[in-house]
């Protein structure tokens, strides 16, 4: 019984969050470009292939280049900015319009106002995630062929990059509910996105430098021959590998690059933690903002 | 319009966002010198002040972003503006006033960055190897695209009574021109020409080479190279890069933007309500 009165002031606020949600622009706006990047990536790519001339009429030349995986899991390396300007702006007006302080009012309490915006964000990002999804699939799939790499890789790979959203939305809304300023913890949120995708990518590229060096040399007679591997100072080593490829894993930025790319080879490891960093994040934030001062 | 601009930068001079975005743009300059030295230090990377010197440039893009929304998105959150009309000024010299004072302060940016660029990289890199007469008009071009910058932002914030969504969507714009130009000028590099896969034959590795399908040709080709000159970060990476094909004609473009940009705000915001 004080499990469901614990709950039901958080449906009623989901509800309200939900009903709000449904008639901003900002959603609507949110998901139109999605949806419109998803049909985009996939007509691009498809006019892409046929100006290089490859026949996509036959099954086994499309599916071979795995086309459609190549576009359809873009979303990870964008949706992180767009679940920072959702938030930002949804959650961020309830500070500005006064929100906050009426729910508290009429007695919900901070626990119930913090979960319920930080469902309602992770579901507006979700809805926008599965919009680019679908769009992708419905477009590409008649063009491009359909799926062809393993079933598992796939499913994982949607499943995490969900965690991977929640983590993103965790952080969010940690930031955005204990910031009473909604253009502060908007620059807060997209200059942080944009920074960690920044660094995801170099930290990318410094994984991927090989171990060695293929040099070729020219010889006298105008060939080109192989020369013997040379070992390659930027491929990183030891410890150095590992706090890369940890960081590379832990950061939501960098599971957005691995999951883009289909490049990830623990997806245990990545599911845990972003799950972990989403708790993590979203009972620092309720405990910070449980204590703000909201004047 | 002088008492508008003496006021706008009364009040930068007491502006903490004002400071920091300086204290920002200084240190972008050092750790940008700072990387360079680790990569040398790393993996002997070949160094030299020219891949860095133009920073500035590519920088400005995001940090105006932020930096213009915030300020003059202030003058609507805090009234300001309303303030300004009831006393008299005009609404064409608010907007400008607005824009000629953020334009300044991101000069400041770019010139703190240059400065710490300088100032680090010189001793620690050594000077730049482009001669002094190629580069300085460069330089000077370079600080163009901050004005372009500050034009496209000055729009945006000063018709947007809503700081926030003023510094969404400028930051948003910055990101999506970014990775448009970074689109463009990946495919304007790609050669005409590849590589074939090595083969081995007689036991000798041969290559051949085979036309690029990647490679731009025709309409499409001087679209892509109109949109990469046009855009001001398009403009930042052909300057970083030393890629630009027709350096003399940036600076023209980059004006072209700028005046644009502030007829078109000027126009919009003389029509606004400002309730």
């Amino acid at each position: 019984m004080s499990t469901w009165w614990g709950v039901a002031p958080v449906i009623k606020l989901l509800s309200a969050n939900f009903l709000r949600l449904r008639k901003t622009n900002l959603i609507w706006g949110s998901l139109g470009v999605c949806v419109g990047l998803g049909a985009l990536a996939a007509l691009g790519e498809f006019r892409f292939q046929m100006s290089t001339g490859a026949d996509l009429s036959v099954p086994e030349v499309a599916q071979a280049k795995a086309l459609l995986e190549g576009q359809f899991f873009e979303y990870a390396a964008f949706i992180g900015i767009l679940a920072a300007e959702l938030i930002a702006l949804f959650v961020g007006t309830e500070y500005s319009d006064g929100a906050i302080r009426n729910k508290l009012v009429v007695g919900h309490s901070r626990l119930s106002i913090y979960f319920a915006n930080l469902i309602a964000g992770f579901a507006g990002s979700l809805v926008c995630m599965a919009g680019y999804m679908l769009s992708c699939f419905a477009v590409g799939a008649p063009l491009l062929g359909g799926f062809t790499k393993p079933a598992p890789l796939l499913l994982s790979a949607i499943f995490g990059s969900i965690l991977m959203l929640a983590a993103f939305c965790a952080i969010f809304t940690f930031v955005t509910m204990n910031c009473s300023k909604k253009s502060t913890s908007a620059v807060i949120c997209l200059l942080g996105s944009f920074v960690l995708l920044i660094v995801a990518v170099v930290i990318n590229a410094r994984l991927e430098a090989p171990e060695f060096i293929q040099n070729y040399e020219m010889s006298v007679n105008g060939q080109v021959v192989g020369a013997v591997p040379e070992p390659n100072p930027m491929y990183l080593r030891g410890t150095e590998r590992a706090v890369y490829q940890f960081l590379y894993d832990l950061l939501p930025a960098g599971q957005a690059v691995q999951y883009t790319t289909l490049g990830f080879t623990d997806p245990a490891r990545l599911m845990g933690l972003s799950g972990l960093e989403a708790v993590v994040f979203s009972v620092a934030g309720a405990a910070l903002f449980k204590r703000k001062d909201l004047k | 319009m002088r008492n508008l601009l003496a006021a706008n930068f009364f009040r930068l001079k007491k502006s903490v966002l004002f400071w920091g975005a300086l204290a920002v743009s200084f240190g972008v300059g050092l750790m940008l010198v700072l990387n360079r030295l680790g990569d040398r230090a790393s993996y002997g990377a070949s160094i030299s002040l020219d891949q860095i010197i133009f920073g500035h440039a590519v920088t400005i893009g995001l940090l105006g972003s932020v930096f213009v929304s915030l300020f003059l998105g202030a003058e609507y959150s805090d009234g300001a503006i309303r303030n300004k009309l009831a006393a008299g000024h005009s609404r064409t010299r608010v907007y400008l006033a607005g824009f000629l004072t953020v334009a300044g302060c991101c000069l400041l940016f770019c010139l703190a960055c240059l400065a710490a660029v300088l100032g680090l990289g010189v001793p620690l890199i050594g000077p730049p190897s482009v001669p002094p007469g190629e580069l300085l008009p460069l330089l000077a071009g370079s600080l163009v695209v901050a004005l372009s910058f500050c034009a496209l932002f000055a729009l945006v914030a000063l018709n947007c009574s809503r700081k926030a969504v003023s510094v969404v969507v400028c930051m948003l714009g910055i990101i999506f021109m970014m990775s448009l130009t970074t689109y463009l000028s990946a495919r304007l590099d790609q050669p005409e020409f590849r590589d074939t896969v090595p083969l081995v034959v007689d036991g000798q590795l041969v290559t051949g080479t085979e036309p690029n399908p990647l490679y731009l040709r025709g309409a499409a080709r001087e679209v892509y190279q109109a949109l990469d000159d046009l855009l001001p970060y398009g403009q930042a990476l052909q300057y970083m890069t030393f890629s630009a094909a027709h350096p003399e004609r940036l600076p023209l473009y980059s004006l072209a933007v700028t005046a644009l940009s502030t007829s078109a705000g000027i126009a919009l915001f003389r029509r606004k309500d400002l309730k």
